[in-house]
């Protein structure tokens, strides 16, 4: 009986416990605040599901949007376990999509075996390059690395609206944006009918390659110790300074990988609004993957859901997508919160533990 | 006249180490009395008992003569008694004048007067002698004048009584003149004062009377004219002589580290280390003694390459190291236990299997070409646990889940893994109940019956003197006491910890 | 237009007066977030806090027919927002970058939706009679500097009180000193009874209150209605002058100004110079930020910003 108890008051106090039950208690305001627009918030919710997940185009819209969040996060994620807070995810995602549409602009006809892999590696390195200017900035001027990457990603948005509208647009149309980037690039369809193309399978592939990354590698090991506690990484023989320029060097990459992608699989062509706060979402994808590359893909998933099957919830059910937002928010919130509710609860109850003498 | 202060039957205890136990200590007003202990003797808590940082078990508190009781230093403060900490609470970008007036600034409706702020301060400094620029930054001023501000903030909230805690630690000659200069004119006027210290010089230049804790039990009280440092060493250290229980057959090993002319500086600025010699041999131990703050722990980071060396040489196995990293020290067979262990030994939120391998991550077998061989490692550590009975629920699991005596094993199973040429020790038994330091000494002296030259730094003086082959002091960066002979001379070694010169030095057997 | 219709001294005036206009919200938020920084809690949620309340003071404005109400409205909620903040950085000791942005993504989402709801059935975007520019009498017919400074709405007035009532404030009054210790060195404040989590709350709901009014000024005092993109980064580059100003109301004023200016020069620069591409002067003030950061590092931030203080 006791060891039932036991039992019991370890999985409500786990950590994933407390977590669901704070996804949990966000969903439940939000269905309040469904409720103020007037629908009925099972209505609403239902739609939702269905709108993520009820029909193969449905998947596949969810699956299209989960790519650049997963890519995205897992970079960040990365970068989090060596408590490196890259916020300029969202520039790097213009710039990996600059260089992957420089790739499919202006190399010509290239077999897709080569275009591809140069068009992603292109988004990967660009991205990370960016990144890098923020970390140099910070460690030779001493600048504020949270404001530079902010800018950063303002410029990155602005270099792509002049480049898609000044030397790189398409001749032939009166809208700001490319030509279409040749096929040698492009991302197949995986899905006929769908829009779901092959950047989802790289997705997975990086996810699992990152998992095997920070698990089996000494340089997994080593990002997470310098993250852990930095003194304790320096005393075990870590450099961690070039740590922390890997971890935003690796985040860069991704994010500029998933511009890639973006470009390579969904739009074929550099555009405007590329990327509509993707930066900004996966940094909180990441936080609710707990910074794990597995827990990233679901929360990857739950995010993409929410924001395709906000459409179809609006279009049967009139409650506006923007809905969403405000339920990504109130999630970051209680999880944040909740997690340190139960770590302040801890370390009280551990209290009187040992105390320095003297 | 009243007594200043009386406490009376102090008792606490913290987890099961009992720190005090029915202490009393009286102060009288317009006298300056020391408080004189080993690290670890009890000197600290007691005072911040008094000045409400911390909550007695049992006892009682009068001020002036009525009793009371401190819930915070605000309540001490209100009494009348200050307390200048080792660690100065000055806010660096502010002037001398805003770090005293703040939290009791002189107002006149939302208006802080920084005029009437200037003349009160001034006024406290010409009362008592305290010379002051209330319009420098306190980033500019050197460590004797920062203390002199701490001092008169308190005298600016009308402090009585004032509590120094080790104020000459961070002081040149000079500076401790001036301070006792000022101590002294402080009690002239009727103040009273406790200074905690462990030099034996300072008290018998400066205090009417002193009380010498030992162990968190009083060992007397007595007029500090009326004796000598010899007494007073005595009580410190305790009068029982102690047979080393390590064999003194010297195995006489090869010298694995050799220290020459080493200097370093410590955190802020100030040389730590001045010119050490020191060689250590395979198959000995070497206890440093001497109170905290005196240069070990800097002597064990810059031969862990965690400090950065001014000058002198260091040659492990006869190859000099020129620059210190840990990285280098660890491939040069040096390991260490720090004494911070929870800050830096371990990663505290990442499990035992993390952390086992913290140091030997890299190279084989529990890495090979930079992927890590998850199964080696699991058989390290769990033969770590077994072997040395880490008490844990499973190797996964977290190491703060560990006690303190466990962590420490788990710690120093690490490093004596590695097969260290050199082991360096810092309070390797700190907080640990008796089993656990039991099982701990016995390590020490495997390893050191194994080969391994081991530096071993501890304020616990029994420990030292129990575990060492030799014994060296270490006294404000230097060493000033060296010592092998079968019986340690105890006395001495507490009068060198205290900064009293021996007329003589042992010869170290060579 | 050319070369020549700038130089004239209309032009220049102009575009001074607008640029002192167009400086308002971003000083107001910079002020803020000035009172926030310097007590040790930095908000990167701003620019959220900015759209909810010029939501917030446009909503209840239409409302009520008030624009006043508005404005106390957007105070509200800009003392709650910072109420929240607080309690999350200052009591549960989260990590205030993740709850800056956390606040950010929920403040965006919180007014994008219920501007949704509100106004779903009007045909036209809804919009209301902004503030009335409130001419100082004598001051507005100085030549140059009265059309420059004294010819504006009441939200720019509030804003020129606003910084000597801060720089009074953080400068003249023992909450300022205290402030200034709790940023620098939270425990030596706590040494000597300064309650260090009451002037960090405070701090933050001020920093809210004033990013709030911040971002209500757009819709009750510049454009009259409410648009998802209105902040457009501004929170971001109020964090920047908060740096550039070193902390210092008056310095951030200045450089809000310069902000304000090369606002307001954008747009007419472009039709001057239609050789360089829009996107370049549209950068200009993102690069700008950038280079006063790598000039402007000489002061140090307060050193206990982002850092949770957790007593021994």
């Amino acid at each position: 009986m006791k060891i039932l108890m036991i039992t019991i008051r370890r999985i409500y106090t786990s950590p994933i416990t407390i977590q669901i039950g704070a996804v949990f208690l966000a969903f439940l305001g939000g269905a309040f605040l469904i409720a103020l627009s007037g629908a009925s918030p099972i209505d609403a919710y239902q739609t939702l599901v269905q709108g993520a997940f009820g029909s193969k185009n449905n998947i596949a819209e969810t699956l299209v949007k989960t790519t650049p969040l997963l890519l995205t996060g897992l970079g960040l994620a990365v970068a989090l376990r060596a408590r490196v807070f890259n916020i300029g995810a969202e520039g790097q995602i213009y710039m990996g999509a600059i260089g992957a549409a420089f790739v499919g602009l202006f190399l010509g006809d290239i077999p897709t075996f080569i275009g591809i892999p140069l068009a992603m590696l292109a988004g990967f390195i660009v991205g990370a390059l960016w990144a890098s200017i923020a970390g140099i900035l910070k460690l030779k001027l001493g600048a504020n690395e949270i404001i530079v990457t902010l800018m950063m990603n303002y410029i990155a948005i602005e270099i792509t609206h002049y480049l898609i509208s000044g030397p790189w647009k398409d001749p032939t149309a009166t809208e700001p944006f490319t030509a279409e980037v040749a096929k040698g690039i492009q991302l197949p369809i995986i899905i006929p009918g769908t829009r779901l193309h092959a950047g989802i399978i790289i997705a997975v592939i990086a996810t699992i390659l990152l998992w095997w990354v920070m698990r089996y590698t000494v340089l997994g090991y080593q990002l997470v110790l310098t993250g852990a506690n930095p003194n304790a990484a320096e005393y075990g023989g870590i450099n961690t300074g070039r740590m922390i320029l890997l971890a935003m060097l690796i985040s860069g990459g991704f994010a500029g990988l998933a511009g890639a992608s973006e470009i390579s699989g969904l739009h074929h062509r550099l555009l405007e609004g590329l990327s509509p706060g993707y930066g900004y979402t996966a940094i909180a994808i990441a936080l609710l993957g707990k910074e794990k590359p597995l827990g990233v893909l679901v929360a990857a998933l739950l995010f993409a859901g929410l924001v395709v099957g906000a459409d179809g919830m609006q279009r049967s059910t009139g409650v506006p997508i923007a809905v969403v937002l405000l339920i990504e928010g109130l999630v970051l919130l209680f999880v944040v919160g909740s997690d340190r509710l139960r770590l302040n609860w801890q370390t009280t109850s551990k209290d009187g533990e040992e105390n320095e003498l003297d | 006249m009243k007594d200043s202060l009386v406490l009376k039957n102090i008792t606490k205890r913290f987890a099961d180490v009992l720190a005090l136990e029915s202490v009393c200590f009286t102060l009288r007003r317009g006298e300056i009395h020391a408080l004189l202990g080993e690290n670890g003797a009890g000197k600290t808590t007691l005072m911040n008992i008094l000045y409400g940082l911390v909550r007695p078990d049992s006892g009682e508190i009068s001020v002036r003569g009525e009793n009371c009781w401190m819930h915070s230093p605000l309540d001490a403060l209100a009494q009348g008694i200050g307390m200048v900490h080792q660690h100065f609470m000055l806010v660096p970008t502010m002037t001398v004048a805003e770090n005293i007036i703040l939290g009791q600034e002189p107002t006149k409706g939302p208006y802080l007067l920084y005029n009437e702020a200037e003349r009160l301060i001034e006024q406290v400094s010409e009362e008592f002698g305290l010379e002051v620029q209330p319009n420098r930054q306190v980033w500019q001023l050197s460590v004797g004048e920062q203390q002199r501000i701490e001092i008169i903030k308190i005298l600016y909230r009308n402090a009585d009584i004032l509590i120094l805690d080790e104020p000459t630690a961070v002081l040149t000659p000079p500076e401790v003149i001036s301070l006792f200069k000022t101590l002294k004119s402080l009690t002239d006027i009727g103040k009273s004062v406790v200074f905690i210290t462990h030099k034996l010089s300072e008290v018998m230049a400066i205090s009417d009377r002193v009380t010498v804790l030992r162990k968190g039990r009083v060992q007397g009280t007595v007029i500090s004219c009326e004796s000598n440092e010899k007494e007073l060493a005595h009580l410190m250290v305790g009068r029982d002589v102690v047979f080393s229980t390590s064999s003194h057959e010297n195995m006489s090993g090869d010298i694995v580290a050799s220290i020459q002319q080493l200097s370093a500086n410590g955190d802020h600025g100030k040389l730590a280390l001045a010119d050490i010699d020191l060689d250590l041999r395979a198959g000995e131990i070497v206890g440093v003694a001497g109170v905290d703050g005196n240069g070990q722990g800097e002597l064990a980071q810059v031969l862990a390459g965690l400090r950065k060396k001014l000058s002198g040489n260091i040659y492990i196995k006869e190859q000099e190291i020129v620059d210190t990293n840990p990285a280098t020290q660890i491939s040069h067979g040096v390991a260490y236990v720090p004494s911070d262990r929870k800050a830096l030994g371990v990663a505290l939120d990442l499990s035992l299997l993390t952390n086992s391998v913290l140091k030997n991550h890299n190279i084989e077998p529990y890495s090979r070409r930079g992927i890590l061989q998850h199964s080696t490692i699991r058989k390290f550590t769990e033969g770590l646990v077994n072997d040395y009975d880490i008490r844990c629920p499973s190797v996964e699991g977290s190491v703060h889940t560990l006690s303190g005596g466990n962590l420490q094993k788990l710690i120093l199973a690490r490093e004596i893994s590695s097969a260290p040429s050199l082991l360096i020790v810092e309070q390797p038994t700190r907080g640990l109940d008796v089993g656990a330091t039991e099982t701990i000494r016995n390590l020490l002296l495997e390893q050191r019956d194994q080969g391994a030259a081991i530096l071993l730094i501890s304020t616990d003086l029994d420990e030292v003197l129990t575990l060492s082959n030799r014994v060296v002091v270490m006294y404000e960066g230097s060493i000033v006491y060296e010592s092998s002979s079968k019986v340690f001379n105890r006395d001495e070694i507490g009068l060198a910890m205290a900064g009293f010169k021996t007329t003589h030095k042992e010869q170290v057997v060579e | 237009m050319n070369w020549t219709d700038i130089l004239t001294a209309s032009f220049i005036i102009q575009i001074l007066a607008s640029g002192v206009r167009l400086s308002t919200p971003l000083i107001l938020a910079a002020l803020g977030e000035i009172f926030a920084e310097r007590s040790g809690v930095m908000n990167l949620g701003i620019e959220g806090i900015m759209l909810l309340g010029s939501f917030i003071g446009f909503s209840v404005a239409i409302l009520t027919g008030n624009l006043w109400a508005g404005v106390g409205a957007s105070i509200l909620l800009g003392a709650l927002m910072g109420l929240l903040f607080a309690f999350m950085s200052v009591t549960l000791n989260a990590n205030q970058i993740i709850i800056g942005l956390s606040l950010l993504i929920f403040c965006t989402g919180a007014a994008v939706y219920f501007y949704r709801l509100q106004f779903s059935f009007s045909l036209l975007p809804p919009s209301i009679d902004i503030f009335e520019t409130l001419s100082i009498p004598l001051l507005s017919q100085i030549p140059i500097l009265g059309p420059i400074f004294f010819d504006h709405t009441i939200f720019t007035y509030m804003m020129f009180l606003a910084i000597p009532i801060s720089t009074f404030v953080l400068y003249r009054t023992p909450f300022g000193l205290r402030i200034k210790a709790v940023g620098e060195y939270p425990q030596a404040a706590d040494t000597v009874g300064v309650n260090v989590a009451f002037i960090r709350y405070s701090c933050v709901i001020i920093g809210g209150i004033l990013a709030a009014l911040g971002g209500a000024y757009f819709s009750l005092a510049e454009i009259g209605i409410y648009a998802d993109t209105l902040i457009g980064g501004r929170g971001f580059i109020a964090l920047a002058l908060v740096v550039f100003g070193r902390w210092n109301p008056v310095w951030a004023l200045a450089g809000g100004l310069v902000f304000g200016i090369v606002d307001a020069l954008q747009t007419r620069l472009q039709f001057l110079l239609s050789e360089v591409p829009s996107n370049f002067l549209i950068m200009m003030p993102y690069v700008l930020t950038i280079l006063i950061l790598l000039i402007g590092r000489n002061k140090q931030a307060p050193s206990a910003i982002n850092i949770p203080f957790i007593r021994e």
